[in-house]
């Protein structure tokens, strides 16, 4: 099978995502948010259905999402059998709680729950939100504007889909597998041809019924069109926040500069976002979100005969501006997983407030007040992707790549100008033998390989390494495998775990210093050598590590 | 360095004085060890691969030895073993009309060099132990009239056993990122067991006999410069020793023209190892390939001290001392490559190398025209100095933290193989 033709079976055979936003401003989170106490967090209540489907529950609440839980509620965290969670709801609805929120992982109960009427006429009433109650399943990055949020299509308008794709994937193929994911009779609407990527970027920035709602990105990686509409978004995503900046007499004379760079179409650099984020004080942007999701591996499954998932796989996801997403991934393992999904949705009206939409903006739902405590509600209940990753890969696999795609692609997508991450992809790109997105990446991101240790430490606000032995030797190897092994040694726990990610950091930072580049084969003093040697992906890591407690390996010995 | 194979012609032609039959029968013993050969080059077989040069690379536990700076290129704890077999022929002046030589030796399999570099901070320490000689040798040659000088020399016989090893603490520290100092404090034993006879074994004429041990607290000091990644420069400098050993002389000396029997009279002399002054280089020309090169000044005049015993014509009316006697210091130029092939966890390396091995024998300058003094000029002079050209090479295969290496030396004067192990903490 080509790659092409590959990855549109992989594409048609991975399911996607749930991501579940109370859209509009009625939405049950969003006038808990609205209600909460500044100064006094309100307690929140969770109800975890049991028993979870088979093997999820461990992985699901695996390490960091479990102990977050458990951060917010441990005072009230009460379980309760899946069997008698309609029951549950019942007893919760008669004392209604805005504090209480009710959580399953197990779609079968949930889809089962939301046949009956009633007991959806019972969940719009409770303050209640279930996480994975809609599941959406889209092999695709998915990107919706932040103004779409609030305005959701209504009735009988189709969902207007505008996807981007280095490959030729056949666009009936592509909108047919959507629109079987979504809730039935959601029709997808796409333009052929498409206008170019600036125009489309103003499309979906502006109002109105041409508007799109939906941008899917096809894979992981950027492509020259994806580039070009993000450059074009953000600019007009930096001149519509600075100008309500401004009409709020907020603005320094440098941003208004800036809002007149941008709203002028003049091409925004990476500095300029720094400044945006500067002007627009804690408050903090608005931009846009883009969730990539990974297609798995390949599989010889035609795309209508999705499996379904046995067995669930809590991975990573993306850390934008402070935010934290999750990525809920399966792996298919038994027949009809789909239709476990389009169950699921069946219950839900497209004309709902808790229309699935794919993606949200989180900062613009939340305002100064109660930031850290929505955060943590909305990270850990409405964020919420359950692709399924088709084929024959592994569970490590899973876990292991499907972070870092989401991590790297999101950081050079999405900004955060991290050069670090943006060279790890730049990497995986030239490993793949993608040199066409590869370029693209450079470009995009600005990024020059010729730039010296010290101009990339720079870049990165990192001090030069003060260890002059290291300095002296110049053996990356040992290095390396020295920053390997802390890197374990943090991974094996322990009150040393910062400590040892802050000497695994400065040891790769010396092979940077050491103006080697990531190879396969990497020579040191001697004899002595390395493989798969990649100083900048192992910072990577780290930074996955730190931020999510999620090591997507290679693992230790 | 290799000095051993000269040496043993520095041994043969003394032995052959020992073989001067009428007016000078008698034999400086004590010159047995005078043309012999120190290892002074770098333990380990990756450097003897690449031509016994490590002065300018120094980047493993064997820089205890040849650079101590090059410690500072260890990170972290490194044992390195050594095992050496060298076949020593060494190259004797027999009586005969054009310089005849005759070549002697032995087989010598030895542990050679044990070292254990430990890291800290900037600084490293290491002990070490390092065998810089062990020589063996058996000889017996007949005596004949030499027309050239117009007398008889005698026959020679006698054995040598010589052990120098030395047992240091080095230490080096890191100065900038381009410039690391280092130095070893040794302590140097030596072993020596000689016995040479002129004559035959039936009937032996004259001669002396060492049986004794000395040991002596020197040093080494080291730079190692790293101008750019890829390049290294290194100096080195070793102190040498010097020991006081008792022979004990054998037999009936001429003198006056009077045979005279001095056997058990005792004399104090001195084995001396020469110092060193090297200078090497280092160029990482491909990730996968290596040049080196040192050049190495050996003061070998060091080895004719105050006390060098002048057996031959003690009668002072020959007017033979030390001074008429020398040996010149000498370049000594070393070179190799290595070329490594990284595989998935294993490393092979290939070495080879050239090495300059400069005469280093006895010299005789005659200060009369009087007999004993031809014969001198005729023991020690006769074979033309030469300069000795070995080649080694080697490979090694390097997986996980365990590095093995064997290399092999052929040259006039000694073969050698050499293996060690590197093993990484």
């Amino acid at each position: 099978m080509s790659p092409i033709r590959s990855k549109i079976a992989r594409f048609a055979l991975a399911s996607g995502t749930l991501l579940c936003a109370a859209a509009a401003g009625t939405s049950p989170v969003a006038k808990a948010a609205e209600r909460c106490d500044c100064n006094r967090p309100e307690p929140v209540q969770w109800l975890v259905a049991e028993p979870m489907p088979e093997g999820s529950p461990r992985q699901l609440f695996n390490d960091f999402l479990f102990r977050r839980f458990q951060r917010v509620a441990v005072a009230r965290d009460v379980r309760v059998p899946a069997a008698s969670l309609a029951a549950t709801l019942r007893s919760i609805a008669a004392r209604p709680d805005p504090g209480t929120l009710v959580m399953t992982l197990d779609r079968n109960d949930y889809a089962e729950l939301t046949r009956e009427p009633s007991n959806r006429d019972l969940l719009s009433k409770l303050s209640l939100e279930v996480a994975n109650a809609r599941l959406v399943t889209l092999p695709l990055h998915v990107f919706v504007p932040d103004p779409r949020v609030r305005r959701m299509p209504t009735a009988g308008r189709p969902l207007r889909l505008l996807y981007f794709t280095a490959y030729n994937v056949p666009g009936a193929a592509l909108i047919a597998s959507i629109e079987r994911m979504l809730p039935q009779g959601t029709k997808i609407k796409t333009d052929d041809p498409w206008p170019n990527a600036e125009t489309l970027a103003q499309q979906l920035w502006e109002s109105g019924d041409d508007r799109y709602d939906l941008v899917a990105i096809l894979d992981e990686e950027p492509s020259t069109n994806v580039a070009r509409f993000l450059k074009e978004y953000r600019r007009l995503e930096t001149c519509d926040r600075l100008k309500r900046q401004q009409a709020r007499g907020d603005v320094s004379s440098s941003c208004a500069q800036l809002m007149q760079r941008a709203c002028r179409g003049d091409a925004l650099r990476d500095a300029d976002r720094d400044q945006v984020r500067q002007c627009e004080g804690s408050d903090g942007p608005s931009g846009p979100l883009l969730l990539p999701i990974d297609l798995g591996g390949s599989t010889s499954v035609p795309p209508n005969q999705l499996p379904a998932p046995a067995s669930h796989l809590m991975t990573v996801l993306i850390d934008y501006e402070g935010q934290e997403f999750y990525d809920f991934r399966t792996q298919p393992a038994r027949p009809g997983a789909i239709a476990v999904v389009r169950d699921a949705l069946q219950g839900a009206s497209p004309t709902s407030d808790a229309y699935p939409l794919l993606m949200t903006n989180l900062r613009a739902r939340r305002g100064a007040c109660c930031a850290q405590e929505l955060r943590r509600v909305l990270g850990d209940v409405y964020i919420a992707m359950m692709p399924l990753v088709a084929g024959n890969r592994d569970a490590h696999d899973v876990q292991a790549s499907s972070p870092v795609g989401s991590y790297l692609l999101n950081a050079v997508l999405l900004g955060r100008d991290d050069a670090l991450r943006s060279l790890v992809l730049y990497g995986r790109l030239r490993e793949q033998g993608d040199e066409e997105k590869a370029a693209v990446l450079l470009q995009s991101r600005n990024l020059d390989l010729r730039a010296s240790p010290d101009q990339f430490l720079k870049r990165l606000g990192v001090k030069r390494d003060d260890n002059v032995r290291r300095q002296f030797s110049g053996d990356p190897v040992t290095s390396y495998e020295n920053a390997l092994q802390e890197i374990c040694r943090a991974n094996s726990g322990g009150t040393s775990r910062d400590k040892a990610l802050e000497r695994a950091r400065k040891l790769l930072y010396a092979c940077i210093e050491s103006n080697r580049v990531p190879k396969s084969m990497q020579s040191g003093r001697g004899l002595w050598s390395i493989t798969q040697y990649d100083p900048y992906w192992q910072l990577t890591r780290i930074g996955l590590i730190e931020s999510f407690n999620v090591d997507p390996g290679p693992g230790c010995p | 360095m290799k000095r051993l194979v000269s040496a043993s012609r520095a041994a043969a032609s003394l032995f052959l004085v020992v073989a001067c039959a009428t007016t000078a029968r008698a034999q400086t013993n004590e010159r047995v060890w005078e043309e012999l050969d120190f290892r002074l080059v770098a333990p380990g077989a990756r450097a003897a691969g690449m031509g016994k040069t490590f002065v300018g690379l120094a980047d493993d536990a064997t820089a205890a030895f040849s650079n101590p700076a090059g410690l500072s290129n260890l990170l972290e704890e490194e044992v390195s073993f050594e095992f050496q077999a060298v076949r020593i022929k060494h190259e004797r002046l027999v009586p005969g009309a054009y310089g005849q030589t005759e070549r002697f030796g032995d087989t010598v399999v030895v542990p050679s060099f044990l070292s254990f570099v430990l890291p800290l901070g900037q600084s490293t320490l290491s002990l070490f132990s390092n065998r810089i000689q062990d020589y063996r040798e058996e000889f017996q040659f007949a005596g004949r009239f030499v027309d050239a000088i117009g007398t008889y020399q005698d026959g020679a016989f006698g054995t040598i056993a010589v052990k120098n090893d030395t047992y240091g603490l080095g230490f080096s520290y890191v100065f900038t990122p381009y410039l690391s100092f280092g130095g070893s404090l040794v302590y140097s034993t030596i072993d020596v067991a000689t016995s040479g006879r002129s004559g035959t074994p039936l009937n032996p004429r004259n001669g002396t006999d060492t049986n004794d041990t000395d040991a002596r607290l020197t040093g080494i000091a080291g730079m190692l410069l790293k101008p750019s990644r890829t390049v290294s420069v290194g100096m080195v400098y070793y102190a040498g020793a010097t020991y006081t050993l008792q022979t004990t002389l054998f037999g009936s000396f001429l003198e006056r023209g009077v045979d005279v029997v001095r056997t058990g009279e005792e004399r104090l002399v001195e084995y001396v190892v020469p110092r060193r002054f090297a200078l090497g280089a280092s160029w990482r020309m491909l990730d996968g390939l290596t040049l080196v090169a040192d050049a190495t000044r050996v003061m070998y005049s060091d080895l004719v001290t105050d006390r060098f015993l002048v057996v031959d014509y003690m009668d002072t009316e020959e007017r033979l001392s030390a001074a008429n006697f020398s040996v010149r210091d000498v370049w000594e130029l070393h070179a190799g490559a290595e070329y490594r092939h990284y595989l998935a966890g294993v490393t092979l390396a290939v070495r080879a190398g050239v090495f300059t091995d400069p005469d280093h024998r006895l010299q005789f300058t005659p200060t009369n025209d009087r007999q004993a003094q031809k014969v001198m000029d005729y023991q020690f002079n006769t074979i033309d100095q030469e300069t000795d050209l070995g080649y080694t090479f080697g490979g090694g295969v390097a997986v996980g933290r365990t590095q093995v290496d064997i290399a092999v030396s052929l040259s006039p004067d000694r073969d050698e193989v050499t293996v060690s192990m590197v093993f990484r903490h």
